[in-house]
């Protein structure tokens, strides 16, 4: 799977959770998704669930801990498939 | 601290029995010294004091702002009751509508003087710092309180840390109080979808668990504040539950935060059905 498509799964992923969605058609590799996408804190934990389930992967704690923008979850997702 | 057994007979409760061992170990491990140390110390420091500090939190509540709970003297004797049973650690999740809930929540299970006596059910709490450590009388206060901070903004480490200290301090007999919603209900109403695994998180590493899940409301309270009316009566319910979930990890964590979100929910319901009736 290209990256590209990895970037466009994880923005479907998000768009439940984001509180703008149209924050979402801007948002690059570098998009912050608590900050920029001002997504609840409390709500990493179902994005994470729902990579796995997604990608059919496991994601530590440590590695979930390091996702803080939209290019981390394409890099750890692209590492693993 | 001691490990639990493994059952050779069953194969699913020997994975569960594995997972708590190797949890215990890393909370064993994981939660330096100097922690336990400083916990212990303000257990300590807190009974001390308790019998000075308590009473004038109690007067304020009872003669200052005239706030009553219901069935008051049923409900003690229902938490005695369950206190006694067992020592199995206990996690009380309670809604969250004013910056004192945890107050009348000690106030609501048990006198001074059985506090006195049954320490370990005062229970320790953990209070947003940004909202508690502004001035030195708040702080002498929640250090007093059995309180342990934390930074809502904080690092996962500092999450880690605190949330790995209740697991312990429960482990220990200690009975601890969360409020599963994170922050204070800004629509009044429990939001179910708001729910924070972090609850799940506690409980999931650990070999036996209860969970008291409490609802509490001022009678006249429509949307959260600081405190509960003046002159309020206040409405508490509770019910002891053990969620449970066959998912590991993360997965488990959110089944068992969520079912205590639903029956606090459901607790919420019940409420406002005897309310418009």
């Amino acid at each position: 799977m290209e990256e590209k498509q990895v970037k466009q799964k994880v923005l479907d992923i998000l768009k439940p959770y984001v509180r703008e969605p149209e924050d979402l058609v801007n948002a690059t590799e570098e998009t912050d998704i608590l900050n920029d996408l001002k997504v609840n804190s409390s709500r990493l934990v179902d994005i994470i669930l729902a990579i796995e389930d997604e990608f059919d992967i496991e994601v530590s704690d440590d590695e979930a801990d390091d996702v803080l923008t939209v290019g981390d979850a394409v890099k750890l997702i692209t590492g693993k498939i | 601290m001691s490990q639990i057994s493994a059952n050779n007979m069953d194969p699913v409760l020997n994975d569960r029995v594995q997972f708590v061992n190797q949890e215990i170990t890393k909370m064993i491990t994981t939660l330096p010294v100097k922690i336990r140390f400083k916990r212990s110390f303000q257990r300590w420091l807190s009974w001390l004091l308790f019998p000075v500090l308590a009473p004038v939190i109690i007067f304020i509540l009872r003669y200052v702002r005239k706030n009553r709970i219901e069935d008051h003297k049923k409900i003690r004797m229902l938490f005695k009751r369950i206190a006694a049973e067992s020592k199995i650690p206990t996690l009380i999740c309670a809604n969250h509508l004013t910056k004192v809930d945890s107050i009348y929540i000690h106030h609501a299970f048990a006198s001074i003087p059985y506090y006195w006596f049954h320490f370990r059910l005062f229970s320790w709490n953990i209070p947003a710092k940004e909202n508690f450590w502004t001035n030195p009388v708040d702080r002498l206060v929640t250090y007093l309180g059995k309180c342990i901070p934390i930074v809502r903004t904080g690092s996962p480490e500092h999450h880690k840390e605190v949330l790995n200290t209740l697991r312990y301090l429960m482990f220990k007999g200690e009975l601890c109080t969360v409020f599963p919603e994170g922050g204070r209900s800004e629509t009044g109403r429990i939001d179910v979808e708001n729910v924070r695994y972090g609850v799940g998180n506690i409980l999931n590493g650990l070999p036996d668990y209860r969970v008291i899940c409490v609802y509490m409301r001022a009678r006249t309270q429509e949307g959260l504040s600081d405190m509960p009316p003046i002159g309020d009566s206040i409405y508490f319910d509770f019910k002891v539950i053990t969620p449970q979930s066959v998912a590991k990890g993360r997965r488990a964590e959110r089944d068992i935060a969520r079912t205590i979100i639903q029956k606090l929910k459901d607790m919420e319901d019940t409420y406002f059905a005897g309310k418009n009736n």
